[in-house]
């Protein structure tokens, strides 16, 4: 919990959406950082045999199956949001 | 373990609250704000989503789960999957039509699943099918309908402006 926030502050609580301006280094930025975190994940769910096993999160124990469910839920929305921006771009519709 | 948890029980919350959201994402609208094809190009409405999620849930939980393959897919006529769509216009016995489907698949998934001890999530359907188990179901049911509230996120605050979850 002693790491900080990516894309966040207490004054720019939105930054990761306002901050997304159309410069080429800030795309190659959130690529990076989304990839690596994406990657950093996967090391540890991979030795994560517990998935009982509750971690704290705002205070509230949590259980790390909680916690995977409800990335999958968290990728799906945004995807759905994906699906209409994307269709709105250029047309491209599918998976 | 928490009295909350388990492994069904953490599946069956975020699918409650995943059916709360679609209510609350399409409530306050009346027929013509539901039927509208509010982020075009896309085709899809609100009315559109709740009567594919309906013909969701009838066919994961009551067509593969329960083994009634032979019951026809809701609101697909003649074979064509658009018709879930198309059909979804502005008049009010359509809209009736779709939630009174749709909540009805619910409550009758919910009747089967309470019945459903945690072990049954390690059952095979379909072994040839890469949505193999029951729990590869129920998180296929889960990612469905958070796919499909991303899009009613964007349609609704095409609509009248409202955001949240």
């Amino acid at each position: 919990m002693d790491l900080p926030r990516l894309y966040w502050s207490e004054d720019e609580p939105d930054l990761d959406f306002e901050g997304a301006v159309a410069d080429p280094a800030v795309v190659a930025d959130a690529w990076e950082s989304w990839r690596r975190e994406a990657g950093a994940a996967d090391a540890w769910l991979a030795q994560e045999e517990d998935w009982d096993r509750e971690v704290p999160v705002h205070d509230e124990p949590t259980e790390i199956r909680d916690i995977a469910v409800h990335l999958v839920e968290e990728y799906a929305r945004h995807c759905g949001h994906a699906d209409l921006l994307r269709e709105c771009i250029d047309g491209q519709t599918g998976q | 373990v928490s009295a909350a948890g388990g492994e069904l029980a953490t599946l069956r919350r975020w699918l409650a609250g995943s059916r709360a959201a679609v209510e609350r994402k399409t409530a306050d609208l009346d027929a013509e704000q539901l039927a509208r094809r509010a982020v075009p190009p896309s085709t899809l409405s609100l009315l559109g989503l709740v009567r594919h999620l309906a013909q969701m849930e009838h066919h994961w939980f009551r067509r593969v789960l329960q083994q009634h393959s032979d019951e026809p897919q809701l609101f697909v006529v003649g074979g064509d999957w658009e018709t879930q769509f198309d059909g979804a216009v502005a008049d009010p016995a359509v809209v009736d039509e779709a939630f009174t489907v749709w909540r009805d698949n619910c409550v009758r998934a919910d009747a089967w699943l309470d019945g459903l001890p945690d072990e049954a999530l390690d059952a095979v359907i379909d072994p040839d099918d890469p949505i193999a188990t029951v729990r590869d179901v129920m998180v296929q049911v889960l990612q469905e309908y958070a796919r499909h509230l991303g899009h009613a996120d964007l349609l609704r605050e095409s609509i009248d402006g409202r955001t949240g979850e």
